[in-house]
């Protein structure tokens, strides 16, 4: 038998954690789960080993009660079936039947290829960042940060905070295309204060726009305009793409831009709800947002809560507007990088499963093409090993015709398990469940 | 995989050593609770690391014996056995 909770929330980040604060502060016995050592996810990810609310903003878990709050790190929960979603913490299965489920699953960095990206060395911003916060380890050879979005600039100027050897910050939009931020940041004086604090840190530094990263060798990295920068470590950043396995397979629809949520974040599926990056990428702010929201509605569906709307909703609704509006200035100012980036025919697009996008582009003009992600899939693999196409699943769907950001056939079926798990861990689960 | 090889550290730690750790059968100081991945990149030049948080899988190493983990998500013991070879067999299928 699966294990009832009334309130199921997957993901510990920002988004998660806000949802917790509101469900638990209405009332909601909640279990928070989370893949990680840490609460906090990606933003404020710190050192493993504190507490669950150790080290977070006050306002970020306000009104959280700990009584009825059950936080499971190293827990990912790697499918869902019918009601039930499977959990496993250090190789033990669970089942759990939650009465609701909110998916706060976040986001990964968008994975964009091009000659090199495959090399020792050739980093995400994140993974640096992580290494920084989580680790306490800093780069020690010259480091380049080149792609596109404000990550980079973010991570640049920890990396120099912690006296790394910051050479270079690439900026694939051109000055004059960013210029249109300067409204929103007029607006956000939160995100105008960042962007200066990112331009003290980064003084000195060699800052360029308008130009792309076309490959990386051993000496460093070649840019779209021919110029080449020296580099022991370079960190391709590209933006970021939300994770919607679990949304997938919980059977709300998603577009690859995000879960569809409506205005308190319920899915197309009765009691699923959604809220950060996996609705949209918008930034941790407007992940806390949608995590309060989604508490609250998740609490009212359980029958926590009066179906009457407080002056307390509205404020946090007109919060979430708020931050959104500048997560689409971002959007705007930022559009993302074509999906195969600057790859060519000798490029390892899969790299689970080393296909090129020479065999890509072959197989798409045999006389029975793969003209479909499922059928490139089916054929040569990709999107089988055992990042299950997180890293190639955009330049797949572009190299065999399709726009991977606008046309959901890209996706290939979600299938449990999202994530390798042990023959004995599913059948644990399946133990259980006949039990 | 070049820890322990003499190459230039790819990383330098904020926080001393504490423990030892064996990486592909020789000692080498480490921290506990430190990522693995910061282990290996503080003992050698730079290795299969990608993401840094787990989605990737470039960074598969066995630990304890146990194969398919990911050296980025998981957190060093003292007398942690770590493998980088062999290499990452592709996972599932045919």
């Amino acid at each position: 038998m699966a294990t009832e909770v009334e309130l199921l929330i997957v993901g510990a980040g920002p988004a998660g954690l806000a949802a917790a604060s509101e469900a638990t502060r209405a009332g909601v016995p909640t279990l928070l789960v989370d893949a990680g050592e840490s609460t906090g996810g990606q933003y404020y990810a710190r050192p493993p080993g504190g507490r669950w609310d150790e080290g977070l903003p006050a306002s970020l878990i306000a009104g959280a009660r700990a009584e009825l709050l059950d936080v499971r790190l190293r827990t990912p929960a790697w499918g869902a079936f019918g009601d039930d979603v499977a959990l496993v913490t250090d190789g033990r299965s669970e089942l759990v039947r939650p009465g609701a489920i909110i998916v706060a699953t976040g986001a990964i960095e968008r994975a964009v290829p091009f000659p090199g990206w495959d090399r020792p060395g050739v980093v995400t911003p994140g993974a640096v960042q992580r290494l920084l916060k989580v680790a306490r380890v800093v780069p020690t050879g010259p480091i380049v940060l080149a792609g596109s979005g404000p990550f980079l600039f973010a991570v640049a100027a920890d990396l120099r905070g912690a006296g790394a050897d910051v050479r270079a910050v690439v900026e694939r939009q051109g000055r004059r295309e960013l210029v249109r931020l300067l409204p929103a940041l007029m607006r956000h004086d939160d995100r105008a204060l960042e962007a200066l604090r990112f331009g003290w840190a980064l003084r000195g530094v060699d800052l360029r726009f308008g130009a792309g990263l076309r490959s990386v060798d051993d000496a460093g990295l070649t840019l779209s305009d021919g110029s080449r920068i020296a580099a022991e470590v370079v960190c391709a950043g590209h933006g970021f793409v939300p994770r919607l396995e679990l949304a997938r397979l919980l059977g709300a629809a998603v577009t690859p831009t995000g879960v569809r949520v409506g205005l308190t974040l319920q899915t197309s599926r009765a009691g699923v709800f959604a809220a950060g990056e996996a609705t949209g990428i918008g930034g941790a702010a407007l992940a806390a947002a949608e995590g309060r929201v989604a508490g609250i509605a998740a609490a009212r569906f359980l029958g926590r809560m009066s179906p009457d709307e407080t002056a307390r909703e509205r404020r946090l609704l007109s919060a979430r507007d708020l931050h959104g509006r500048f997560g689409r200035a971002l959007e705007l100012a930022y559009p993302p990088h074509p999906a195969l980036g600057a790859a060519t025919p000798e490029t390892t697009i899969c790299r689970c499963e080393g296909v090129t996008l020479g065999d890509l582009s072959r197989a798409s003009a045999l006389p029975f093409p793969l003209d479909d992600p499922r059928a490139t899939k089916a054929e040569l693999r990709c999107g089988m090993g055992a990042c299950q196409g997180a890293m190639c699943a955009e330049a797949v769907s572009e190299a065999v015709g399709f726009d991977p950001r606008s046309d959901s056939r890209r996706m290939a079926r979600a299938r449990p398990p999202v994530m390798p798990v042990s023959v004995a861990t599913v059948a644990g689960a399946y133990l259980v469940s006949e039990r | 995989m070049s820890s322990a090889s003499g190459a230039r550290p790819a990383v330098r730690r904020l926080v001393p050593t504490d423990c030892q750790v064996l990486v592909d059968g020789v000692e080498i100081a480490a921290r506990a609770g430190e990522t693995v991945s910061a282990t290996l990149l503080a003992a050698g030049g730079w290795t299969a690391f990608s993401c840094g948080m787990g989605a990737c899988f470039a960074c598969l190493v066995r630990i304890d014996g146990e194969d398919g983990r990911r050296a980025c998500l998981e957190l060093t013991r003292p007398g942690m056995v770590v493998e980088t070879r062999p290499a990452r067999e592709p996972a599932g299928g045919h």
